[in-house]
């Protein structure tokens, strides 16, 4: 048994910002938020383990990544998880095949009455439906007749997979047999007749009509889709190997493999008035999560899709996450129930398909104090009971610190510092982990004390700050963190609030007229002496905060623009610090 | 923090490049359209024979030709203005529309006037009389409004106003008493006031104002559920609570937080609604016997005359393309955040 | 000297299911200077309370009883008079920046149409001058001034509503919330902000939360409610060190801070606000109920110098 759950290697996830495309013209390229900015860490089997931040770090993104619900720019996701049977289940797809014989029937009739027509002339049409068939309708009904001969192997081909691609095949095939009237209109009963077929929703939730379904344990997931461990190339069809390759199958389109994931994988949101929908009962929303995932039985049928097995089993949940008695809830509508009631419904439903991991995001920030305890307690217990393995998102460190073993912290997408809780709360190294302890407001009047707090906010996730994320805010910060052309510009716009400083502001102002580009900024100096504005921009230099005044590498005019540049910040790694992992310069 | 100074310069700039692959797509359609429709235009009046006089029509009209070479022809002839001879009259099509555009145009603004009008007081007042008598009446009118056919509309009003009470005229654009105002711009109205002809300018406005109430009216219930809905959503907004607690008068509250930030949406529709417009335009047009682009339109519909109908159809879009990208520099200019 | 005075405070909201009774016949007391923490689960009408001073609440409430304050009982002054005070004499700031300021209106805007709100004839160089000054005492560049309210961040834009509020040297702030939607490190920024502002601007300030940490920190009075009810309320320190009534001390238990060892709960569920229990309405979840409880509404008493508590544990 694997004892590494989840392994992330240098997880990227950016999302593009959507930008005019004159301004994409212009401004060079597209733009990302980077929401996770390469990462590393490991999820151990039964562990809960936290990823903690404030908004906008990534936590959330990295958490929905294992579920493969992100683009991935880089880097890989390992989930392999312990196998319940080895064995590969077939499923015979008896109606889809009877089907496209009927097709198969159908365009054979077209390229024969095709064929007859090419022969002999002009006769009566078999079916008397016109008495003289021009010429060029003899060759139409050929080519359609072909057509849908393709169409029909590919509508056989594509059976063991999705329903999608299946669905667009006969959905072509109807409109060309439709376009090809009046001789079409019995091919096109047969096709919508197969549309009808696929598009109607499985009663009992999964593609039913898939080939073969394997019970997968380990999952990749990487910039090209899930590649997925099981499937050996005996098990699979000659399609399979012949277009898709041995092992990879690729998110989109191929549904099933991420339907896999999802079933040993389940997230738990924030929001559970967000996350229920409020036309169905409880026991509804409970019965479709346990049929969607149900095992699937050799011959198609599932082994539980018994309606009185599936009640039972959701009764069962509800009893579990302590909504007692269970058969009252299971009547009500999730309207009619408080917050922290419905949370445990959220939570009963992602334990339906029986998971393995489950991503708690933020699962008490929107419930009442006086409730919260019991939920994290109720989270806790189902680990025991479910034998299950927990990522936990918050922002919040104190919760964290009670329910996680290990935790990461995040900072605008990266970690900056992680290990074992308990050794991390004992003696944060990360000057932004101390800064996050230190403003957690204590519950304790007569312990009150004055805060040093980093000062701004998180920046902006498109445009990260050079060097470590953290410099600009850093309390402790050394020359060699990444000072950059707008730090500058930033200190001067803060120095300029104080009304004594207005004269400064009306030499070197407005800030409008600096530009900064990566590690300078810069002012043209066609308004004002350039002597004037350097000696200026030296002496608000010497009046800055030192590190950022010591990574100054010159002030200087350089044509017709005064200059100041910093020098390249120092090379910032993880590194391994009494026990954790810190990523900081002062290590 | 990086300074993206949103400028509505740049915004204009890329929205006007934006505006010549549209105004090609939309030329595109038209032209695919009329192409697709049923009958072709030799047929049309030569009934159905084909003889060698159809043929050799056909040919002149570049029938035959494949269709891109007719695509190609067609893009050139519009750009230079150029849009062929109407088959019925002979005259050229481009002058014949130059001829009407004024008497359309005078229709369309009036007639948006009075949907904007009413629209935005039916809607002011239901909105903040939320489910009050006021509101389900205005919610009424504005319903019945909406779903009134146009052209029985226009016949009841003539009914009403011109036959019973014989307060206007039925139909044209002025009284045949009076003269043609010389034309400045074509639209009576202002050339009368140009030309100081005082008396012609109340009767080409006493002629305007049941096809323009028509035209307008039912609009303005369309305009008045706009409205309405949109301001609703920002009266109950938190910055109008808000600038309530600051202590801002009400109708300061209104006007300058909830109106305006309701406007936007509007506007938006407003540029729907031109379209709306122009088709209403048509009909309007044919029952008040207005010489404008929209009676242009039917008789061309109704006698096959392709050349005209094209021409007066491509008017129309560029017309549209005109107004939309008015109407989203507009928005841009009270929204900064559509520009960034 | 104290600067609001509420009594017997009633709201009740009128919807389709019967009236909901929001507030019920609440007393609290601002000392100028004070920081008066409200502290309450969602639900419990401290956010109505809040709005209630100002008279801001839509037109489907109910307000009685009194609130005294600058003069004037503010539950029967007029709206013009109403006008007057608000965002002058009371400020109030809410829970969410990123919604509270208009979309449409430049940072400088807003500024402008305040002071002319009050001061119809104040000319625009001086209402730049307060608003420069307002703008320091809250760190915001002046230079940013003609920006939407799009282009600050969270806390920047909090840090706008409250330069809003100061303008006029206000006498009270009411601040509903004022860091919920923030990060911890920007909440902590925030209120060590509107403290300092307390002691320079020697304003009242009724800070309404559910974080009972910021209460702790920030305030030296404090209430709790709980289905609209005033269920107790004292000196910060005395009541974190001996809270009376039974629903204080569940809720102090269940924070859960750095040294929480155990979690705590209090046991059910939150009231339904249409249908309350009868009685004091925490008696379905009270670990310590009796059968007088579910009867009438306890009676308010003094049990402890400068403390009050609704519960019947606490006999006259
Ligand atoms: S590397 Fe360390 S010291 Fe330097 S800015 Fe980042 S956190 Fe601060
Ligand atoms: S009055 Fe009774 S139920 Fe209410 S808090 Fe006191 S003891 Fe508990």
């Amino acid at each position: 048994m694997p004892d590494v759950l989840v392994r992330v290697r240098d997880l990227k996830v950016y999302y593009p910002l959507f930008r005019g495309f004159v301004q994409r013209l212009l401004g060079g390229g597209a733009r990302f938020v980077r929401a996770v900015d390469g990462i590393s860490f490991e999820v151990q089997r039964g562990e809960v383990f936290g990823l903690v931040g404030e908004s906008g770090c990534g936590k959330s993104t990295a958490g929905r990544s294992l579920m493969g619900l992100t683009p991935i720019e880089e880097g890989e996701i390992v989930l392999e998880f312990p196998s319940a049977s080895a064995k590969p289940q077939f499923i015979r797809p008896r109606e889809l095949k009877m089907a496209c014989v009927a097709w198969w029937a159908v365009s054979a009739a077209y390229l024969a009455t095709a064929i007859y027509y090419g022969v002999s002339g002009s006769a009566l049409f078999p079916f008397g439906l016109v008495a003289t068939v021009p010429g060029p309708y003899v060759d139409a009904l050929g080519i359609v007749g072909s057509v849908q001969v393709l169409l029909g192997l590919a509508l056989w081909l594509l059976r063991p997979w999705s329903r999608r691609p299946a669905r667009l095949v006969a959905g072509i095939g109807a409109a060309i047999a439709f376009a090809s009237l009046p001789w079409g209109l019995l091919l096109f009963g047969v096709e919508v007749g197969i549309l009808v077929y696929l598009g109607t929703p499985d009663p009992s939730g999964l593609v039913r009509r898939q080939g073969l379904l394997l019970p997968a344990t380990k999952f990749t997931l990487t910039k090209d889709g899930i590649l997925e461990g099981i499937p050996r190339a005996e098990q699979q069809t000659w399609f399979e190997r012949w277009f898709i390759g041995p092992r990879t199958v690729r998110t989109a389109g191929f549904s099933w493999v991420l339907k896999q994931l999802r079933g040993k994988v389940q997230i738990v949101y924030q929001d559970p008035h967000a996350a229920l929908n409020p036309a169905l009962t409880v026991g509804e929303l409970l019965r479709h999560a346990l049929q969607a995932h149900a095992p699937i039985a050799p011959g198609g049928t599932r082994a539980s899709s018994r309606l009185e097995e599936v009640n039972a089993k959701a009764l069962k949940l509800l009893d579990d996450v302590g909504l007692r008695p269970p058969d009252q809830f299971f009547a009500k509508q999730s309207t009619d129930m408080s917050g922290g009631q419905k949370q445990r419904v959220v939570i009963a439903r992602a334990l339906a398909p029986k998971p393995l991991l489950l991503v708690a995001d933020e699962p008490v920030a929107m419930l009442d104090m006086s409730i919260r305890a019991k939920v994290l307690e109720l989270l806790l217990d189902l680990k025991e009971k479910y034998g299950l393995t927990y990522v936990f998102i918050t922002h919040d460190l104190a919760t964290a610190k009670l329910v996680c073993d290990r935790i990461a912290i995040m900072y605008l997408g990266r970690l900056v510092e992680a290990g074992e809780a308990r050794r991390i709360y004992a003696d944060p190294k990360h000057p932004y982990t101390r800064a996050l302890l230190q403003a957690i407001p204590i519950p304790d009047p007569s312990r009150r004390t004055k805060k040093e707090l980093p000062k701004g906010e998180v920046p902006d996730a498109v445009f990260p700050p050079a060097g470590c994320r953290f410099h600009p805010r850093c309390p402790v910060a050394l020359p060699t963190c990444g000072w950059e052309g707008r730090d500058f510009l930033d200190y001067l716009e803060e120095r300029w609030i104080d009304p004594s400083n207005s004269d400064e502001e009306a030499a070197l102002g407005p800030i409008e007229d600096w530009k900064s580009e990566d590690l300078g900024a810069s002012r043209s100096v066609r308004k004002g002496d350039p002597e004037v504005i350097v000696a200026r921009v030296q002496a608000a230099l010497k009046e800055a905060p030192k590190p950022l005044a010591e990574a100054v590498d010159r002030v200087a005019l350089e044509l017709d623009r005064v200059v100041v540049s910093f020098r390249p910040p120092a090379r910032l790694e993880p590194k391994e610090v009494e026990g954790r992992i810190v990523e900081c310069l002062l290590y | 923090m990086p300074r993206t100074q949103a400028s509505l310069r740049a915004y204009v700039v890329q929205r006007l490049l934006l505006t010549g692959p549209m105004v090609l797509i939309l030329l595109t359609l038209v032209f695919y359209f009329l192409r697709a429709a049923p009958g072709d235009p030799v047929g049309a009046i030569l009934g159905e024979h084909s003889g060698p006089l159809a043929d050799s029509i056909r040919r002149q009209l570049g029938l035959y030709d494949p269709l891109y070479v007719q695509y190609v022809d067609y893009l050139r002839r519009i750009f230079t203005g150029d849009m062929g001879n109407s088959i019925i009259t002979q005259h050229s099509v481009a002058a014949d529309i130059a001829q009407r555009l004024p008497a359309t145009i005078e229709l369309t603004v009036a007639s948006m006037f009075v949907a904007v009008l009413a629209g935005m007081l039916l809607g002011v007042v239901s909105a903040t009389r939320r489910d009050r008598p006021a509101d389900v009446i205005s919610r009424l009118v504005a319903a019945v409004l909406y779903n009134t056919p146009i052209f029985w509309f226009g016949i009841i009003m003539q009914l009403v106003f011109a036959v019973q009470f014989r307060w206007f005229d039925s139909g044209g654009r002025l009284s045949a008493q009076f003269a043609i105002p010389p034309r400045v711009t074509g639209l009576y109205t202002i050339d009368s006031l140009v030309a100081g002809q005082f008396r012609t300018f109340i009767d080409a406005v006493a002629h305007l104002i049941l096809p323009a109430l028509t035209l307008g009216l039912v609009l303005a219930g369309f305009f008045a559920r706009l409205v309405r809905a949109n301001m609703l959503q920002s009266l109950q907004a938190d910055y109008v609570e808000a600038a309530r607690a600051r202590g801002i008068r009400p109708l300061d509250v209104f006007y300058r937080h909830a109106l305006k930030n309701a406007m936007v949406p509007v506007s938006t529709a407003m540029g729907l609604t031109f379209a709306i417009l122009m088709s209403g335009a048509i009909l309007t047009e044919s029952v008040f016997s207005w010489e404008g682009i929209g009676r242009y339109i039917f008789t061309a519909i109704s006698n096959r005359d392709y050349p005209a109908l094209q021409g007066a159809v491509v008017y129309y879009a560029l017309i549209m393309v005109f107004l939309s990208v008015l109407i989203d520099i507009f928005n841009a200019w009270i929204d900064p955040r559509i520009r960034y | 000297m104290t600067l609001l005075d509420i009594e017997g405070l009633n709201v009740s909201y009128a919807s389709r299911a019967g009236p909901i009774r929001a507030v019920i016949s609440a007393d609290l007391k601002i000392e100028a200077g004070q920081t008066l923490g409200l502290v309450g689960e969602s639900g419990c009408g401290k956010s109505t309370l809040g709005k209630a001073i100002l008279r801001i609440l839509p037109d489907t409430a109910t307000v009685t009883g009194s609130i005294r304050f600058a003069g004037l009982d503010l539950v029967t002054a007029e709206e013009p008079a109403l006008r007057k005070i608000r965002g002058r004499n009371a400020s109030l700031i809410f829970q969410d920046p990123m919604t509270r300021l208009d979309p449409l209106m430049t940072v400088r805007h807003h500024f402008l149409e305040l002071i002319r709100a009050h001061e119809p004839d104040a000319d625009e160089d001086d209402a730049m001058k307060r608003t420069r000054r307002v703008l320091t005492a809250v760190r915001i560049p002046p230079d940013r001034l003609d920006q939407f309210p799009h282009e600050f961040s969270g806390g920047m834009r909090q840090r706008i509503m409250i330069a809003l509020a100061l303008v006029f040297n206000p006498t009270l702030l009411v601040a509903d919330e004022p860091t919920t939607s923030l990060d911890v490190i920007v909440e902590a920024q925030i209120l060590q902000l509107l403290d300092s502002i307390k002691n320079e601007f020697e304003m009242g300030v009724l800070l309404i939360t559910h974080n009972l940490g910021l209460i702790a920190e920030y305030a030296e009075e404090m209430a709790v409610m709980y289905a609209g009810h005033i269920a107790e309320r004292g000196p910060v320190r005395d009541v974190f060190k001996e809270p009376l009534h039974p629903y204080t001390k569940g809720l102090l238990d269940s924070v859960i801070d750095l040294e929480t060892r155990e979690l705590h709960s209090i046991p059910g569920q939150p009231p339904d606000l249409l249908q309350p229990p009868s009685g004091c309405p925490f008696h379905p979840r009270c670990p310590s109920a009796m059968p007088v409880c579910t009867g009438a509404f306890p009676p308010t008493t003094r049990p402890r110098r400068d403390r009050t508590v609704a519960c019947y544990l606490y006999p006259g």
